[in-house]
């Protein structure tokens, strides 16, 4: 009987591999474990062994039994899977889908890369005097350099302290009031709204800045550089390259034009660059007289200041896709869900 | 402000073996920024940016002594050829014009008469260069003006001699109400402060921005008086503001132009006019203001101090020297005085920091992280929170937005900061508040009809007396083709995140729900966590009551009804309601012990007391 049993087993396993349908499974069941079924038939002759014969009989029997009721039902879970009753290419049910917008993105961002190397996160006045947007940086009333920040003026009298009060055009209206609420050292970054009265495909009257300041004893021109170079790297990635050259502020000394390597065509020069470089802002050396402004004796400390588009440096991006800078401050949803 | 340079012009005064392409590439590492080359070959134009502090490189021979000082930075050969000049003689006066001038107004006047002048077309190159750079041949007499100009960077204004006269001129001035009619035919009405030119009771000049109609060159023009003034840049530039008036040479003027310049570009001038068959006579020189020019002490280490370098001194004296400053050692100080033309540009030692470093390369300096003590971080960051108020907002579907700060005066009240110079009335106030500017967003979403959320988290600015407007941080938010209940529900779930416990307010607008909170109002009220309470030992029970509501509960009311009748009912919520009749779940719970039937049926018998139990 064992070598029946064994028999049964090793042709059932043979039929079972050749099942293409659960209809022939079905029918194998029954040729099985039917009624009239194979192990049944021999269940039924269990009776007729010798004692000493039937009890390791009986357990093979049982063995086989449950092995083919196994095999049987992993075989027809396996063609419900795959069968139509179960389609598994319908869709989730989504859960509630938000968008937390590009700038936001960008800003927190670029909020963590400086808060890495031990910036504070900060923030001023929109609505500022002039006195800290223009004369507190080294441009004094009627300065031509005022031209350069296309400025909006609020239609207010002048404040005795602040003068006239404008919409900020740049961050760099912190700088002294970060000075004034913080000795050195100080490690500032401070990403806010500014306004120029400008609105063309690069320009849009309201955007964001985000200002870095550095001020302690001993800061150089190669720290300037080596912050620039891991906020290049941290945000366009490894291969961020990114340069300074020669420009003019009043309000640093040195200056610097900043510019990031596209990362479009690497810096060979593309339709997007041009010149295989992106100018993304300013950045120089404070000003000892801005530094004066601020309470602190140049003599003692030095700093660096940079102050580039939010906007600007996020559309740098590579495989992004925007060209017109409003198109971030469109309220269509259907750009917004984009983002 | 951008200048063109023509490559063919640039060569006549440098003499160099490097491409345009790397006359590009090396000055903008080193000096000003070259845009774009346009053209090619013999018709290659660069497209210079020039940085308001260095007006003396807004000219082709600028250009060219940046270009000489660069070069053999990146080993190009370079040599540097001055402009032909006039030796003409200066004189502090002369007998063909008398001017009297005002040392406030006009530091440097230089002036000279030309006579056996034609006013026909100027040679072919003259004509090509300066289109080249934009400027409109007219004819030889004023072309000249405009080419030496564009040369050298210093404006000059030929009026025809014969139109002066008594040969008295006076520079001065303008008082409130004058008028003069400029070449370009406008009639300006004078405030009062602009520099104006004076003959024989007459403006003749809108000095240093444009010549009058009445002195111009014509076909009749024979001889000229030539001058080359230096005037107040800080009353060019307000002038010009002022009257809306501008021009190349107002652009020049204001920036401040190197007094010792002036003489120059008349002799320049004047050699020209004496290739065309002009005769010069002396030139007058009224130079009553001759600006100081500061010589600057600084040590190699406040230098190297300041770019993390560690240069020689001997390199610091060349890279000056390269760029014509004057320098002396004495041990480990430079003594240095810059030219002329750089004298308003370089006056303090940091200044001497810029020209170093620039001509060291900054591409050379090398890069450092910062070390050194970090300042103290604050205990309390508005930005996490803010943060957390859009993941949560985020997580519920909302979609955020930007909208714009500035308002038409139909999205604020009486009481809002007006613009003085807006772009349009669409933007002409600070908005007070974010709730119009998301309806206005809602509105353009007119073609959806599926529910949304949009929100903003930004500031308002609310006028405070005279000092500055109390910026606010807002968050606000607008639901649209939404369910009441779902759009109450977020704002519920947000509190309950943010551990407030608050009723949330929704106004409706033209079937729109809208929220709006102040951040600080939030910020105060909120927790980082709830007190923990141990979880009870004893199960709850729970039913669900339908009551018949009455015309004067509301659902709220009847909740907070429920939830009083006894401390046993710990919670209730509203599951639906059909007709007049409302479902609640009522949840049952005593700390200290199971609950038993027959006490929650005496709970429930208060209930039926107060309601119509169904």
């Amino acid at each position: 009987m064992n070598q029946e049993l064994n028999n049964i087993r090793s042709e059932f396993m043979a039929l079972l591999m050749d099942l293409k349908t659960a209809q022939e499974l079905e029918e194998l069941r029954i040729e099985y474990l039917g009624r009239s079924g194979k192990l049944t038939q021999l269940t039924k002759t269990l009776k007729d062994l010798p004692s000493e014969e039937r009890r390791d009989a009986g357990s093979l029997l049982n063995e086989t039994k449950q092995i083919i009721v196994r095999e049987l039902s992993e075989k027809l879970a396996q063609f419900s899977n795959t069968a139509s009753t179960f389609d598994t290419t319908v869709p989730g049910i989504l859960p509630p889908m938000g968008n937390m917008h590009l700038i936001t993105q960008s800003i927190e961002e670029i909020a963590d890369i400086f808060t890495r190397i031990g910036f504070i996160r900060r923030s001023y006045p929109e609505v500022e005097g002039d006195w800290y947007a223009f004369e507190a940086l080294n441009m004094p009333k009627e300065h031509p350099a005022r031209d350069e920040w296309e400025t909006f003026f609020v239609d207010k009298p002048l404040h005795n302290k602040l003068g006239k009060l404008v919409l900020t055009p740049h961050t760099s209206s912190g700088q002294v009031r970060e000075m004034q609420a913080q000795k050195p050292p100080i490690r500032m970054i401070n990403i806010a709204k500014c306004y120029r009265r400008q609105s063309d495909v690069t320009h849009v009257p309201m955007f964001h800045q985000f200002e870095g300041l550095v001020i302690d004893k001993g800061i150089t021109v190669s720290h300037l550089k080596g912050t620039i170079e891991h906020f290049a790297k941290s945000f366009f990635g490894a291969s961020g390259v990114s340069r300074i050259r020669p420009y003019n502020f009043r309000f640093t000394e040195p200056s610097f034009e900043v510019d990031f390597q596209c990362v479009h065509c690497n810096g060979r020069g593309c339709k997007f660059c041009k010149s295989g470089w992106h100018e993304v802002g300013g950045a120089g050396m404070v000003h000892p007289n801005v530094l004066r402004a601020g309470g602190l004796d140049p003599n003692e400390y030095t700093g660096f200041a940079f102050g580039w588009g939010v906007e600007r440096v996020s559309l740098l991006r590579p495989g992004l896709g925007i060209n017109d800078l409003r198109t971030l401050y469109s309220t269509d949803l259907r750009v917004l869900t984009q983002f | 402000m951008d200048i063109l340079v023509p490559d063919q012009w640039l060569r006549e005064f440098i003499k160099t073996n490097a491409t345009p392409l790397q006359i590009r590439e090396y000055v903008s590492l080193i000096g000003p920024s070259v845009e774009r080359i346009e053209g090619s070959g013999e018709s290659a134009v660069y497209s210079v940016e020039v940085t308001t502090n260095r007006v003396d490189t807004a000219s082709i021979f600028g250009f060219a002594r940046e270009v000489h000082a660069t070069m053999p930075r990146f080993d190009k050969k370079s040599e540097l050829v001055s402009p032909v000049l006039k030796n003409t003689k200066f004189k502090k006066a002369v007998d063909y014009i008398d001017i009297k001038t005002d040392k406030a107004v006009t530091p440097r006047f230089c002036a000279v008469l030309i006579e056996g002048l034609t006013a026909r077309q100027s040679s072919p190159l003259i004509q090509k260069r300066l289109k080249a750079v934009g400027i409109r041949p007219i004819n030889q007499i004023v072309d000249i003006t405009n080419y030496v100009m564009t040369e050298l960077g210093q404006p000059l204004h030929a009026f025809d001699y014969k139109s002066l006269k008594n040969k008295k001129i006076s520079i001065r001035e303008a008082k409130k109400g004058e008028h003069i009619k400029t070449l370009d035919s406008v009639k300006h009405t004078l405030l009062g402060g602009e520099i104006v030119i004076e003959n024989d009771g007459h403006l003749i000049d809108l000095a240093g921005i444009m010549g009058g109609e009445n002195s111009k060159i014509d076909e009749s023009t024979t001889a000229i008086l030539l001058c080359a003034p230096i005037y107040a840049p800080e009353k060019i530039r307000k002038a010009s503001m002022s009257l809306s008036a501008r021009s190349v040479a107002s652009g020049l003027f204001e920036k401040g132009l190197d007094t010792e310049g002036a003489a120059d570009a008349l002799k320049r001038a004047i050699y020209l006019y004496e290739e065309l068959g002009g005769v010069a006579h002396d030139a007058l020189d009224i130079y009553l203001g001759k600006p100081p020019i500061t010589t600057i002490k600084v040590t190699d280490t406040f230098i190297n101090d300041r770019l993390g370098v560690s240069l020689k001194i001997s390199e610091m004296e060349e890279f000056l020297r390269d760029l014509q400053f004057n320098v002396s050692v004495k041990g480990n100080t430079l003594q240095v005085t810059p030219p002329s033309f750089r004298a308003l540009d370089v006056t303090i030692p940091e200044d001497i920091v810029e020209e170093i470093a620039r001509m060291y390369g900054y591409h050379n300096i090398p890069s450092t992280m910062l070390s050194g003590a970090l300042p103290e971080q604050p205990v309390v960051s508005e930005f996490a929170f803010i943060h957390k108020l859009k993941t949560l907002m985020k997580g519920y579907g909302g979609v955020e937005v930007y909208t714009q700060s500035l308002v038409s005066s139909q999205a604020v009240g009486d009481n809002a900061l007006r613009i003085k110079n807006p772009l349009g009335a669409e933007s002409e106030y600070l908005r007070t508040s974010l709730s119009a500017s998301l309806l206005l967003a809602a509105a353009e979403n007119k073609h959806t009809s599926e529910p949304y959320h949009l929100f903003e988290i930004s500031r308002v600015y609310l006028p405070q007396g005279n000092g500055l407007p109390n910026e606010q941080l807002r968050i606000a938010g607008v639901f649209g083709n939404s369910e009441y209940r779902a759009a109450k529900g977020i704002l519920t779930a947000f509190f309950h995140e943010l551990h407030i416990k608050r009723e949330p307010k929704l106004q409706v607008v033209n079937g729109i729900y809208v929220y709006e909170y102040e951040l600080e109002d939030l910020a105060k009220n909120t927790k980082p966590f709830n007190t923990f309470e141990v979880a009870s030992k004893y199960p709850s029970q729970i039913e669900d009551i339908t009551i018949k509501q009455t015309a004067d509960k509301k659902i709220g009311e009847i909740i907070s009804a429920l939830e009083d009748i006894d401390v046993r009912i710990v919670h209730v919520d509203y599951i639906d309601s059909y007709q007049e009749n409302l479902t609640f779940r009522v949840r049952y719970h005593d700390p200290k012990k199971t609950l038993t039937n027959p006490e929650v049926a005496a709970i429930r018998g208060k209930i039926e007391k107060s309601f119509e139990v169904i």
